[in-house]
């Protein structure tokens, strides 16, 4: 098929054509950008948290009467475990993707209370022995607490036990030598109490792990062995596969029956801490799906408008092609080779114009850069879509009678 | 080939036909009695007007070629249904909160923790005040009413009415609040200085917690237990939703909806409640106890100033220096004074309220919008190239280039509204999706008002009139008699 005939026939109806290009070029920037930014929200959302979701819940109250005690949380935890199907369960003072959470600068020398003498800021759990075991971490390193390392004390202040545990990630950013295990470290809330590394879990996410891609804020934690009996408390329950819905109440109905002046929050399963605190960046992405998809959608209906105009408009060529004995192949060939022609040229303007949208919005708002292969392949993808949606109207071209088209122009 | 037939036209128009055999064509041209004067001398016809008429013909156009002008509105209401449920977000979530006082009211800072408690390169001090500075500021009554306040919890004991004990939010705040961000109250009023100083246990509570607690009925007088202990109960808001919510902000509570009650915060201190938001200790360790919070270097209060002038907002920026200064000399601040005084719209700027999420789809969604617009422009094109003829004819008759202009661009016009409509639907289509899909924060602010209704046709008018000149230009050059001759 020669590709000159098409030019020159491009030539009579430039504005069409730059139409055609510069809509190509439009909608190749801003899909495969917006893919891209599709792509970097489903990884963020795919992390895990480092816990056994599927069979985790957590359950907060507030007491309306009295202050709480320590015997009392105890007896909590006691009933707790007792009801069937429960595995295992620990109090906290915060969870996974909560949103939440205790967060505190970390220095491996005491007295390091300035964020600029601290080597990073970690997220901090005070759970005790039982949180390996409820949370279903894996140690990767080292040992789980004892119990006689739990003491008493407050969330978010000292003073802090001797012994705590560790993320990996954490231990990579303290310790990059890999030898994490037995060393000392300080946290902020009490600068100069030294706290010996005990284990090492091989991931547990933070509280605010939902919000940021930065693995400083998603992925550094310490475990502490505190306990924290006040108004205010916060459990964490593992039951065994497919009793969740039904454990649930039973829980609370055994705290109930342990005291009942008190106010309880919602349920949390984890699934649905999940769910919801990766809400913003799924409907996000939903959102710009659609929006890519409508694009698209439109750009085809624009190439489909413009072509049939096309068909339309050479009618008599058409005819004239066809009483000179051109196949209805090569007609129909004609309309696709001049739409590739078109869609070929959008593609090559889209790719820098993409590369262009996307260095400005990877300064402006810190998306990824965009891999030039995956241009090309959302190049290829318009292209092809290009030449379904010419398919169309090139063969009711095909379609046009010799003798019809002469006659009637 | 354009062809204009008798049967498009109404019976009912009392229709004149005039044919003409141009080439081989047969071309049958209605002509309504109000043509004649456009085609011929130019004086005005009863009845229609000029506008009538060029609508009338586009809407006869649309019917000649539905697939096509279909395919124009539907672009159009893409790209204006996007890029209005995209910008609506972005408008709710960057629009002045308070614009009767947005520049008299003032977020105050104190750099308690100096460049230590920051990252090098950092020098924007503590969004938040200590529990210290507050009350200095507080007890110097430098501005003409400031408030400092924090959000604590509470546990509603209803007395007897069956109703279970809820946790509600309330915030614990200054005499000021109430006049300083005119809040509207239905019953009764905030506390005073007086009540303030004597530690009186009084509650202003929220429109809806009334509602809930006492079925809407005036509360003033009425007793309530809070954590426990009576409350007397001396005021009712009104309905009251600045979005954002400008006050507090820094807590990541934005878009949500307000406290459900409001009690004085010198109380709250003694009562000893510590605040059910952020505690900032990057200036220093907070201590165990509530005393040793009391003391510390933690920030967690949140600090505002009504300065009315800006001989007032000078004032205040060189007492606020002279304040960190006297720190300095007592040697609590071992750097210079760094103290900030922002209004509300700098403030929601400095604290980046706006998501960059928000921002991106208003981005994403405009680029959306130009792709709609080059597209309706090919297909308008493509329409009035094929109407040509049509066009070579009306000249002929002795329509002049204006008249050809006036009907493409009425055309376009007509599509435009018709794309802005059917745009407007999916408008609110795309915002209850928004609604639905995203959580309270960001669904709340996703709704549509009055002036974002009549942005959206407008919108889509404008854009397709303004896309139409190109086509309607076109129209307008072409050449009578080259098209009637080649058709």
């Amino acid at each position: 098929m020669q590709v000159i005939p098409i030019l020159a026939a491009l030539k009579r109806s430039k504005t069409g054509a730059v139409l055609v290009v510069i809509q190509v070029a439009l909608t190749l920037a801003i899909v495969s950008n917006v893919i891209s930014i599709i792509g970097e929200r489903t990884a963020l959302i795919l992390r895990p948290t480092g816990t056994d979701e599927q069979h985790l819940f957590a359950l907060g109250y507030r007491l309306t009467q009295g202050e709480g005690s320590l015997p009392e949380l105890k007896t909590d935890l006691a009933r707790i475990r007792a009801v069937p199907d429960v595995v295992d369960a620990v109090a906290a003072n915060t969870y996974p993707l909560r949103g939440t959470g205790w967060t505190e600068g970390v220095s491996l020398q005491p007295g390091a209370s300035s964020v600029r003498e601290q080597i990073a800021q970690t997220a901090v759990y005070a759970m005790d022995h039982h949180a390996v075991g409820t949370l279903g971490l894996t140690l990767a390193e080292g040992r789980n607490f004892t119990p006689e390392e739990t003491m008493e004390g407050h969330f978010n202040a000292g003073p802090m036990p001797a012994a705590a545990m560790i993320s990996k990630a954490l231990a990579q950013r303290l310790f990059p030598a890999g030898d994490a295990l037995g060393k000392t470290i300080f946290l902020t809330s009490d600068v100069s109490k030294p706290m010996t590394v005990v284990g090492v879990v091989a991931r547990l996410q933070t509280a605010e792990a939902a919000g940021t891609i930065d693995p400083s804020t998603s992925e550094y934690s310490v475990i502490v062995p505190i306990v924290s009996a006040g108004q205010f408390g916060l459990f964490v329950v593992r039951v065994k596969p497919g009793v969740l819905e039904a454990t649930m109440p039973a829980v609370r109905e055994a705290l109930v029956k342990v005291n009942p002046q008190r106010i309880f929050g919602k349920f949390r399963p984890f699934d649905e801490v999940r769910s919801s605190a990766y809400r913003k960046d799924r409907s996000m992405a939903i959102a710009l799906g659609v929006v890519c998809g409508v694009l698209v959608l439109v750009t085809a209906l624009g190439i489909v408008g413009l072509t049939s105009f096309w068909v339309a408009r050479r009618k008599r060529q058409i005819g004239i092609r066809r009483a000179l004995g051109a196949t209805r192949m090569a007609i129909v060939r004609y309309f696709l080779v001049e739409n590739a022609v078109l869609c070929l040229s959008g593609v090559l303007f889209g790719v820098i114009l993409a590369q262009g949208l996307n260095v400005w919005l990877w300064s402006h708002y810190g998306v990824s850069r965009l891999p030039v292969g995956e241009v090309w392949l959302c190049g290829l993808v318009v292209v092809l879509l290009g030449q379904c949606a010419a398919t169309v109207p090139a063969l009711r071209a095909s379609r046009v009678a010799p003798t019809q088209a002469l006659r009637s122009v | 080939m354009a062809k204009l037939s008798a049967d498009s036209a109404s019976p009912a128009s009392k229709a004149r036909c005039i044919t003409l055999a141009v080439i081989g064509t047969t071309y049958a041209v209605t002509l309504t009695g109000e043509d004649v004067p456009y085609l011929g001398s130019g004086t005005k016809g009863e009845g229609d007007s000029m506008g009538q008429y060029y609508f009338r013909l586009a809407l006869i156009s649309f019917r000649r070629n539905p697939v096509l002008t279909g395919l124009m509105v539907l672009a159009i209401a893409f790209g204006v249904a996007m890029t209005m449920t995209a910008f609506t977000i972005l408008f709710v979530m960057a629009r002045d909160p308070i614009p009767q006082k947005s520049g008299q009211l003032f977020a105050v800072q104190i750099d308690n923790g100096g460049p230590r408690s920051r990252k090098a390169g950092d020098d924007e001090p503590a969004t938040q005040l200590t529990y210290r500075d507050a009350m200095a500021l507080l007890a110097s009554h430098a501005a003409i009413r400031q408030v400092a306040m924090h959000q604590v919890s509470l546990t509603v004991a209803p007395d007897d009415r069956g109703l279970k004990p809820f946790s509600i939010a309330a915030r614990a705040t200054s005499p000021d609040f109430f006049a300083m961000f005119d809040v509207p109250m239905l019953y009764g009023q905030g506390w005073n200085v007086a009540d303030d100083t004597n530690g009186a246990a009084v509650v202003v509570l929220s429109r809806a917690l009334n509602e809930r607690l006492f079925g809407g009925a005036n509360s003033i007088g009425k007793d309530l237990r809070l954590n426990g202990d009576a409350y007397r109960v001396i005021g009712v808001t009104d309905a009251w939703d600045p979005k954002p919510r400008f006050y507090d902000v820094i807590n990541g509570q934005d878009f949500e909806t307000g406290e459900d009650a409001y009690l004085p915060l010198t109380l709250t201190i003694g009562k000893q409640m510590s605040t059910s938001e952020y505690e900032f200790c990057d200036a220093g360790p907070r201590g165990e106890d509530f005393d040793d919070l009391i003391r510390s270097e933690c920030v967690w209060l949140q600090y505002w100033a009504e300065l009315p002038t800006a001989a007032d907002v000078v004032a205040y920026r060189n007492f606020l220096t002279n304040y960190a200064r006297d720190q300095q000399q007592s040697g609590r601040f071992t750097w210079a004074p760094n103290a900030r005084l922002r209004n509300v719209r700098d403030w929601l700027v400095a604290q980046k309220i706006v998501p960059d999420d928000v921002r991106l789809s208003a981005i994403v969604a405009f680029s959306f919008f130009m792709v709609c617009l080059v597209c309706a422009l090919g297909l308008m094109l493509a329409k009035s190239l094929e109407r040509a003829g049509e066009y070579g004819l009306r000249r002929a008759l002795g329509a002049s280039g204006r008249h050809i202009f006036t009907q493409a661009i009425v055309e376009s016009g007509v599509v435009g509204l018709l794309g802005g409509l059917f745009g407007l639907g999916l408008t609110l289509a795309g915002l209850w999706a928004m609604r639905a899909l995203f959580p309270d924060g960001m669904g709340r602010v996703a709704n549509m008002d009055t002036s974002l209704f009549a942005t959206t046709v407008a919108l889509a008018a404008t854009a397709t009139l303004f896309a139409g000149l190109y086509p309607a230009w076109r129209a307008m050059r072409v050449a009578p008699a080259l098209q009637l001759k080649v058709g």
